[in-house]
């Protein structure tokens, strides 16, 4: 007599005994039916992510981490390789994109409550994971080596340098001596494809562990009061995947349209002799840069470091009744008028010419 | 002190009142002729370490990054930067130009 599945492989039978049809079935299901398992913003940034560092790999393959080859390594991308320049565009635009939508997936929360107890620690590592996402950025952006990005690591590890106590010990390791030169490039290449991906890996994997922890949690929760029936909850929404694809699709197709319509061209080869007249940092520093010219570099990190000290912080601050709802709402008429101040001072830095 | 291509820069080449720019180690110098006296400044902006531009028909030094103006001494013209141009001491030998 033949034993049970003898007619399947053993690889076969080894894969049956751990993923039976029924568990996997369930595991659809309930992935399926999770009606907040992933908003819709945590699923882009995620789709986002994978492209962003599918995209990198490529770029990796061609790029050139040194002050001479790193412009030229750029330029050849673009010119020569064959669909390098949409690969480069894509990963450039992408990073933008990531920047926004972490943004809004921040702010999101900050209006729906999502730090409250006992989420502190989501909305923490949320913060943490935007600061990340942020360097992640700015790094990239140092790594084509044009003027702006040569300028802007200047700038950048200037800004460190005027901290106190510490500022010229980080500003110094960053730079990897007095001057930006081939050794700030070299930390900056590491820091982009090593130890930010890393924290960024650390941070999003704690921080989606932790929302889906106390996701699970509210629903148990939710069960005990007012149990809807388990065919509800876990009802399949087939549907929920056909959203996920379009989403996929969206991004796809946003980033190949900025690609082509607004490309990012490099600027010319980094001269330490001269500044381009009316150079701006990225748009998600001009904040801080407009702060830098208007004022000192002092209070420019003085404001920036309570803005980030108030953000991550927020759960501590607002502590309200969920009934009193007064209180609660002049804390996040607060937490807009800072908003709304930080973007003004956005807009103020991309429209101003320091040299008028 | 050498030019963008490394070549020499020759006090003969400064004329009166004219500002070179040039590398004198890893540091970007400004020098300008005053008779026969010279003078130098780092051209590193006290603000957030751009490198300033001599703007002849203004007689300023500026810088394109957040827009401070230093004056022919070296001293702010406008903020935000609040510290003068760092002085450089150089010193002539065969008609070339070395650190002090």
């Amino acid at each position: 007599m033949e034993p049970e599945g003898g007619r399947k492989s053993r690889v076969g039978r080894w894969l049956a005994e751990r993923f039976s049809h029924s568990s996997v079935r369930e595991f659809l299901c309930h992935t399926l039916s999770m009606r907040r398992s992933l908003s819709a913003t945590g699923y882009l940034l995620l789709v986002v992510l994978v492209m962003q560092v599918l995209g990198g790999a490529l770029l990796l393959v061609y790029y050139k981490p040194t002050v001479a080859g790193a412009y030229e390594s750029v330029g050849a991308l673009n010119a020569e390789v064959s669909g390098g320049w949409l690969v480069r565009q894509m990963h450039a635009w992408g990073a933008q994109v990531l920047v926004v939508l972490i943004m809004v997936y921040q702010v999101r929360d900050l209006f729906l409550g999502h730090y409250r107890k006992p989420r502190e620690l989501v909305w923490i590592t949320g913060c943490l994971v935007a600061g990340v996402l942020l360097l992640e950025a700015y790094t990239g952006f140092v790594l084509r080596w044009d003027d702006r990005a040569y300028w802007g690591a200047v700038i950048g590890t200037e800004f460190v340098h005027k901290l106190p106590w510490i500022g010229p010990w980080i500003s110094q390791m960053v730079r990897g001596g007095l001057h930006v030169g081939e050794a700030t490039l070299g930390r900056f290449f590491a820091a982009h494809v090593a130890f930010l991906p890393m924290m960024l890996l650390v941070g999003g994997v704690a921080h989606g562990l932790l929302s889906g922890y106390w996701q699970v949690n509210g629903r148990s929760e939710q069960r005990g009061r007012d149990a809807p029936e388990d065919g509800v909850v876990n009802r399949p929404r087939p549907e929920r995947a056909f959203l996920l694809l379009g989403g996929f699709y969206a991004v796809l197709i946003l980033l190949v349209l900025l690609a082509h319509v607004w490309p990012q061209t490099l600027g010319p080869r980094a001269d330490p002799m001269g500044v381009p007249e009316n150079i701006k940092p990225p748009w998600y520093f001009l904040p801080v840069y407009h702060l830098m010219s208007t004022t000192s570099p002092w209070i420019a990190a003085v404001l920036s470091g309570l803005v980030l000290v108030l953000a991550i912080g927020w759960p501590f601050v607002e502590r309200t009744d969920e009934s009193n709802t007064t209180a609660r709402r002049r804390l996040l008429l607060l937490a807009f008028v800072v908003l709304v101040i930080w973007a003004g001072l956005g807009v103020a830095g991309y429209v101003s010419n320091p040299l008028r | 002190m050498v030019d963008a291509e490394g070549r020499p820069i020759r006090m003969d080449e400064v004329a009166e009142g004219e500002v070179r720019m040039g590398y004198l180690g890893e540091d970007v110098v400004l020098i300008m002729r005053e008779g026969t006296a010279f003078r130098a400044w780092s051209a590193v902006c006290t603000h957030m370490a751009c490198t300033v531009r001599w703007l002849a028909g203004e007689r300023q030094f500026a810088c394109h990054c957040h827009g401070a103006r230093f004056n022919e001494k070296g001293d702010v013209a406008r903020g935000p930067a609040t510290a003068p141009l760092q002085r450089m001491g150089v010193r002539v030998r065969d008609g070339k130009f070395y650190g002090a």
